[in-house]
Protein backbone atom coordinates (compact mmCIF):
# COMPACT_ATOMS: atom_id res chain seq x y z
CA UNK A 1 0.00 0.00 0.00
CA UNK A 2 2.87 2.73 0.62
CA UNK A 3 4.32 1.99 -2.77
CA UNK A 4 1.02 1.65 -4.50
CA UNK A 5 -2.32 3.58 -3.07
CA UNK A 6 -0.26 6.00 -0.74
CA UNK A 7 2.19 6.91 -3.07
CA UNK A 8 0.49 8.00 -6.09
CA UNK A 9 -0.55 11.64 -7.11
CA UNK A 10 -4.10 11.13 -6.73
CA UNK A 11 -3.90 10.05 -2.98
CA UNK A 12 -1.42 13.17 -2.58
CA UNK A 13 -4.60 15.49 -4.13
CA UNK A 14 -6.56 13.49 -1.65
CA UNK A 15 -4.38 14.26 1.38
CA UNK A 16 -4.78 18.34 0.91
CA UNK A 17 -8.24 18.28 2.46
CA UNK A 18 -7.54 15.55 5.63
CA UNK A 19 -4.53 15.66 8.39
CA UNK A 20 -2.61 12.62 7.69
CA UNK A 21 -1.43 11.11 10.96
CA UNK A 22 0.71 7.59 10.62
CA UNK A 23 0.88 6.05 13.75
CA UNK A 24 3.83 3.45 13.98
CA UNK A 25 4.59 0.81 16.42
CA UNK A 26 8.48 0.65 16.06
CA UNK A 27 8.72 -1.36 19.50
CA UNK A 28 11.20 1.40 20.38
CA UNK A 29 11.18 1.11 24.48
CA UNK A 30 9.55 4.50 25.77
CA UNK A 31 7.60 4.59 22.66
CA UNK A 32 4.46 7.62 22.88
CA UNK A 33 1.22 6.52 22.53
CA UNK A 34 2.73 2.83 21.85
CA UNK A 35 -0.93 1.22 22.71
CA UNK A 36 -2.61 3.58 20.48
CA UNK A 37 -3.43 1.10 17.80
CA UNK A 38 -5.57 -0.99 20.17
CA UNK A 39 -6.83 2.08 21.79
CA UNK A 40 -8.65 2.96 18.30
CA UNK A 41 -10.05 -0.79 18.10
CA UNK A 42 -7.31 -1.78 15.91
CA UNK A 43 -5.99 -5.32 16.31
CA UNK A 44 -3.72 -5.81 12.81
CA UNK A 45 -2.10 -4.08 10.33
CA UNK A 46 -2.68 -1.83 8.53
CA UNK A 47 -5.54 -0.20 10.25
CA UNK A 48 -7.02 2.80 8.52
CA UNK A 49 -9.39 5.16 10.24
CA UNK A 50 -11.31 8.16 10.14
CA UNK A 51 -10.71 10.64 13.58
CA UNK A 52 -12.18 13.74 14.55
CA UNK A 53 -10.51 16.60 16.47
CA UNK A 54 -10.33 15.01 19.29
CA UNK A 55 -8.95 11.60 18.63
CA UNK A 56 -11.70 9.64 18.64
CA UNK A 57 -12.31 7.51 15.75
CA UNK A 58 -15.55 8.04 13.49
CA UNK A 59 -15.39 5.51 10.77
CA UNK A 60 -12.81 2.38 10.40
CA UNK A 61 -12.33 2.17 6.50
CA UNK A 62 -13.53 -1.63 5.22
CA UNK A 63 -13.61 -0.75 1.69
CA UNK A 64 -11.03 -0.92 -0.95
CA UNK A 65 -7.64 0.42 0.04
CA UNK A 66 -7.43 3.08 -2.64
CA UNK A 67 -7.87 6.77 -3.02
CA UNK A 68 -11.33 6.35 -3.96
CA UNK A 69 -12.13 3.70 -0.99
CA UNK A 70 -10.33 5.72 1.23
CA UNK A 71 -12.29 9.44 0.27
CA UNK A 72 -15.92 7.01 0.57
CA UNK A 73 -14.78 6.71 4.46
CA UNK A 74 -13.52 9.79 4.94
CA UNK A 75 -17.37 11.19 3.44
CA UNK A 76 -18.99 9.02 5.52
CA UNK A 77 -17.26 10.29 8.29
CA UNK A 78 -17.98 14.13 7.13
CA UNK A 79 -21.46 13.46 6.64
CA UNK A 80 -22.18 11.70 10.22
CA UNK A 81 -20.11 14.29 11.71
CA UNK A 82 -22.50 16.94 10.13
CA UNK A 83 -25.73 15.12 11.36
CA UNK A 84 -24.50 13.53 14.39
CA UNK A 85 -24.10 17.30 15.78
CA UNK A 86 -27.44 18.38 13.57
CA UNK A 87 -30.54 19.18 16.09
CA UNK A 88 -33.91 18.27 14.56
CA UNK A 89 -32.77 16.33 11.65
CA UNK A 90 -35.40 16.04 8.54
CA UNK A 91 -36.50 12.90 7.88
CA UNK A 92 -34.67 12.04 5.03
CA UNK A 93 -31.12 13.26 7.07
CA UNK A 94 -32.27 10.63 10.01
CA UNK A 95 -32.41 8.02 7.22
CA UNK A 96 -28.87 9.36 5.68
CA UNK A 97 -27.31 9.13 9.40
CA UNK A 98 -29.14 5.94 9.83
CA UNK A 99 -27.75 4.56 6.96
CA UNK A 100 -24.00 5.47 7.35
CA UNK A 101 -23.99 4.27 11.08
CA UNK A 102 -25.06 0.92 9.78
CA UNK A 103 -22.08 0.93 7.57
CA UNK A 104 -20.16 2.01 10.09
CA UNK A 105 -20.97 -1.23 12.23
CA UNK A 106 -22.49 0.66 14.91
CA UNK A 107 -25.18 -1.62 15.37
CA UNK A 108 -26.30 -4.98 16.40
CA UNK A 109 -29.09 -6.33 14.44
CA UNK A 110 -31.54 -5.83 17.73
CA UNK A 111 -30.65 -2.24 17.94
CA UNK A 112 -30.52 -1.70 13.86
CA UNK A 113 -34.36 -3.25 13.83
CA UNK A 114 -35.19 -0.50 16.65
CA UNK A 115 -33.62 2.03 15.44
CA UNK A 116 -34.71 1.68 11.54
CA UNK A 117 -38.99 1.33 13.28
CA UNK A 118 -38.21 4.85 14.51
CA UNK A 119 -37.68 6.17 10.94
CA UNK A 120 -40.41 7.91 9.17
CA UNK A 121 -40.82 9.02 5.31
CA UNK A 122 -38.03 6.97 3.94
CA UNK A 123 -37.38 7.36 0.61
CA UNK A 124 -37.78 4.09 -1.62
CA UNK A 125 -34.11 4.04 -2.37
CA UNK A 126 -33.16 4.97 1.16
CA UNK A 127 -35.69 2.05 1.99
CA UNK A 128 -34.19 -0.55 -0.58
CA UNK A 129 -30.44 0.46 1.21
CA UNK A 130 -32.13 -0.38 4.67
CA UNK A 131 -33.66 -3.69 4.00
CA UNK A 132 -30.68 -5.01 2.63
CA UNK A 133 -28.53 -4.01 5.47
CA UNK A 134 -30.73 -5.29 7.88
CA UNK A 135 -31.30 -8.67 6.00
CA UNK A 136 -27.34 -9.13 5.59
CA UNK A 137 -27.43 -8.57 9.70
CA UNK A 138 -30.20 -10.53 10.15
CA UNK A 139 -28.03 -13.71 8.09
CA UNK A 140 -25.39 -13.32 9.83
CA UNK A 141 -27.06 -13.28 13.24
CA UNK A 142 -28.62 -16.66 12.52
CA UNK A 143 -24.59 -17.97 10.94
CA UNK A 144 -24.06 -21.16 12.69
CA UNK A 145 -22.18 -20.79 16.04
CA UNK A 146 -19.95 -23.80 16.03
CA UNK A 147 -18.37 -25.88 13.31
CA UNK A 148 -19.93 -29.31 11.49
CA UNK A 149 -22.51 -30.28 9.11
CA UNK A 150 -25.38 -29.92 12.08
CA UNK A 151 -24.94 -26.44 12.66
CA UNK A 152 -24.73 -25.57 9.19
CA UNK A 153 -27.73 -27.22 8.15
CA UNK A 154 -29.98 -25.80 11.46
CA UNK A 155 -28.64 -22.32 9.88
CA UNK A 156 -29.37 -23.39 6.36
CA UNK A 157 -33.37 -24.10 7.49
CA UNK A 158 -34.02 -20.88 8.83
CA UNK A 159 -32.50 -19.39 5.69
CA UNK A 160 -34.46 -20.98 3.90
CA UNK A 161 -37.91 -20.06 5.70
CA UNK A 162 -37.02 -16.75 4.87
CA UNK A 163 -36.01 -17.66 1.21
CA UNK A 164 -39.73 -19.56 1.09
CA UNK A 165 -41.41 -16.30 2.94
CA UNK A 166 -39.49 -13.94 -0.24
CA UNK A 167 -36.69 -12.99 2.16
CA UNK A 168 -33.25 -13.31 0.46
CA UNK A 169 -30.04 -11.16 0.03
CA UNK A 170 -29.48 -8.89 -3.35
CA UNK A 171 -27.46 -10.65 -5.73
CA UNK A 172 -23.55 -9.97 -4.74
CA UNK A 173 -20.69 -11.27 -4.04
CA UNK A 174 -20.97 -10.30 -0.71
CA UNK A 175 -20.18 -13.01 2.43
CA UNK A 176 -23.93 -12.86 3.75
CA UNK A 177 -24.97 -14.12 0.13
CA UNK A 178 -22.88 -16.57 -0.11
CA UNK A 179 -23.21 -18.24 3.35
CA UNK A 180 -27.03 -17.91 2.86
CA UNK A 181 -27.06 -19.72 -0.55
CA UNK A 182 -24.49 -22.55 0.98
CA UNK A 183 -26.05 -23.27 3.89
CA UNK A 184 -29.56 -23.77 2.50
CA UNK A 185 -27.79 -26.87 -0.38
CA UNK A 186 -26.39 -27.83 2.95
CA UNK A 187 -29.77 -28.08 4.51
CA UNK A 188 -31.47 -28.96 1.12
CA UNK A 189 -28.86 -32.23 1.17
CA UNK A 190 -29.68 -33.59 5.02
CA UNK A 191 -33.52 -33.12 4.09
CA UNK A 192 -32.87 -34.82 0.50
CA UNK A 193 -34.67 -31.62 -0.76
CA UNK A 194 -33.63 -31.71 -4.42
CA UNK A 195 -35.84 -28.46 -5.86
CA UNK A 196 -34.34 -26.72 -2.82
CA UNK A 197 -30.30 -27.59 -3.37
CA UNK A 198 -31.11 -26.47 -7.14
CA UNK A 199 -32.70 -22.94 -6.39
CA UNK A 200 -29.28 -22.32 -4.04
CA UNK A 201 -27.05 -23.61 -6.84
CA UNK A 202 -28.86 -21.91 -9.59
CA UNK A 203 -28.51 -18.90 -6.90
CA UNK A 204 -24.36 -19.18 -6.66
CA UNK A 205 -24.10 -20.01 -10.31
CA UNK A 206 -25.90 -16.47 -11.35
CA UNK A 207 -23.13 -14.44 -9.13
CA UNK A 208 -19.81 -17.15 -9.37
CA UNK A 209 -20.72 -19.34 -12.32
CA UNK A 210 -18.58 -17.72 -14.22
CA UNK A 211 -15.09 -17.49 -11.77
CA UNK A 212 -12.44 -20.02 -12.62
CA UNK A 213 -11.76 -20.15 -8.85
CA UNK A 214 -14.93 -20.67 -8.44
CA UNK A 215 -14.75 -23.77 -10.79
CA UNK A 216 -13.93 -26.40 -8.58
CA UNK A 217 -17.06 -25.31 -5.71
CA UNK A 218 -19.42 -25.80 -8.36
CA UNK A 219 -17.70 -29.11 -9.64
CA UNK A 220 -18.24 -30.90 -6.45
CA UNK A 221 -21.43 -29.08 -6.04
CA UNK A 222 -22.63 -30.71 -8.99
CA UNK A 223 -21.61 -34.11 -7.65
CA UNK A 224 -23.61 -33.92 -4.40
CA UNK A 225 -26.74 -32.43 -6.40
CA UNK A 226 -26.22 -35.68 -8.28
CA UNK A 227 -25.60 -38.15 -5.36
CA UNK A 228 -28.55 -36.42 -3.55
CA UNK A 229 -31.14 -36.78 -6.70
CA UNK A 230 -29.83 -40.44 -6.89
CA UNK A 231 -30.65 -41.12 -3.08
CA UNK A 232 -33.81 -38.97 -3.31
CA UNK A 233 -35.06 -41.53 -6.48
CA UNK A 234 -33.33 -44.66 -4.55
CA UNK A 235 -35.73 -43.26 -1.33
CA UNK A 236 -33.06 -43.80 0.78
CA UNK B 1 -12.16 -28.15 31.58
CA UNK B 2 -9.08 -26.94 34.15
CA UNK B 3 -6.70 -29.12 32.13
CA UNK B 4 -8.43 -28.45 28.42
CA UNK B 5 -7.28 -24.74 29.56
CA UNK B 6 -3.82 -25.73 30.60
CA UNK B 7 -3.56 -28.09 27.30
CA UNK B 8 -4.77 -24.98 24.85
CA UNK B 9 -2.75 -22.29 26.98
CA UNK B 10 0.35 -24.75 26.86
CA UNK B 11 -0.50 -24.83 22.90
CA UNK B 12 -0.54 -21.51 22.48
CA UNK B 13 2.70 -20.38 24.24
CA UNK B 14 4.68 -23.22 22.55
CA UNK B 15 3.31 -21.59 18.89
CA UNK B 16 3.76 -18.24 19.97
CA UNK B 17 7.79 -19.33 20.71
CA UNK B 18 7.74 -21.34 17.77
CA UNK B 19 7.02 -18.13 15.92
CA UNK B 20 9.21 -15.91 18.05
CA UNK B 21 12.73 -14.59 16.70
CA UNK B 22 14.49 -16.73 19.69
CA UNK B 23 12.73 -20.19 18.69
CA UNK B 24 14.15 -19.40 15.12
CA UNK B 25 17.43 -18.75 15.90
CA UNK B 26 17.16 -14.86 15.28
CA UNK B 27 18.78 -12.55 17.84
CA UNK B 28 16.02 -9.98 18.69
CA UNK B 29 17.32 -6.71 16.95
CA UNK B 30 18.82 -4.02 19.16
CA UNK B 31 16.88 -0.36 20.43
CA UNK B 32 19.26 0.83 17.63
CA UNK B 33 18.08 -0.90 14.75
CA UNK B 34 14.53 -0.47 15.38
CA UNK B 35 15.12 3.04 16.07
CA UNK B 36 16.88 3.31 12.86
CA UNK B 37 13.87 1.14 11.03
CA UNK B 38 11.58 4.10 12.16
CA UNK B 39 13.58 6.98 11.22
CA UNK B 40 14.00 4.87 7.58
CA UNK B 41 10.12 4.27 7.29
CA UNK B 42 9.21 8.39 8.05
CA UNK B 43 12.25 9.15 5.63
CA UNK B 44 10.66 7.60 3.02
CA UNK B 45 8.84 9.20 -0.51
CA UNK B 46 5.52 8.04 0.10
CA UNK B 47 5.64 9.33 4.05
CA UNK B 48 7.13 12.70 3.22
CA UNK B 49 5.47 13.96 -0.32
CA UNK B 50 1.94 13.32 1.29
CA UNK B 51 2.70 15.26 4.67
CA UNK B 52 1.72 12.79 6.79
CA UNK B 53 2.69 13.46 10.65
CA UNK B 54 3.56 10.76 13.07
CA UNK B 55 3.07 12.79 16.30
CA UNK B 56 -0.30 11.65 17.87
CA UNK B 57 -0.74 15.35 19.45
CA UNK B 58 0.61 17.28 16.65
CA UNK B 59 -1.53 15.79 14.20
CA UNK B 60 -4.90 16.64 16.59
CA UNK B 61 -3.59 19.93 16.88
CA UNK B 62 -3.36 20.48 13.62
CA UNK B 63 -6.89 19.30 12.99
CA UNK B 64 -8.30 21.02 15.38
CA UNK B 65 -6.17 24.68 13.78
CA UNK B 66 -7.55 23.72 10.44
CA UNK B 67 -11.25 22.01 11.22
CA UNK B 68 -10.12 19.08 9.00
CA UNK B 69 -10.89 15.37 9.97
CA UNK B 70 -7.85 12.94 10.51
CA UNK B 71 -7.01 10.08 7.93
CA UNK B 72 -4.92 7.31 10.30
CA UNK B 73 -3.01 5.17 8.82
CA UNK B 74 -1.70 2.65 11.83
CA UNK B 75 1.64 0.51 10.63
CA UNK B 76 4.70 -0.95 11.97
CA UNK B 77 8.32 -1.13 11.46
CA UNK B 78 8.94 -4.38 13.54
CA UNK B 79 9.08 -7.66 12.65
CA UNK B 80 6.65 -10.40 14.23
Amino acid sequence: MERGALSTAEFREFAKEYILFCHITSRVEGEKYGKLLQEKGGTGFPYLVAMDAEGEVIAVHKGPRTTEGFAATMQDAADFQALANKEDLTPAEASKLFLIKLGMGRYDFEQAKAEAAKLTEVSDEDQAKIDDALLGMEIASLAPKSRGPEAAAASGKAYAEMMANGREPAEGETRSFQMFYILIMEHAFQTNNVALYEKGLAKMKAVFGEKPQAARFFEAKEKQLADLKARAEGGD
Amino acid sequence: MKIARTVILAGLIAVLFATSALAQGRTPPSQETLKQNRADKVAEEWFTDAGWIDDYDVAREKAKESGKLIFAYFTRTYTP
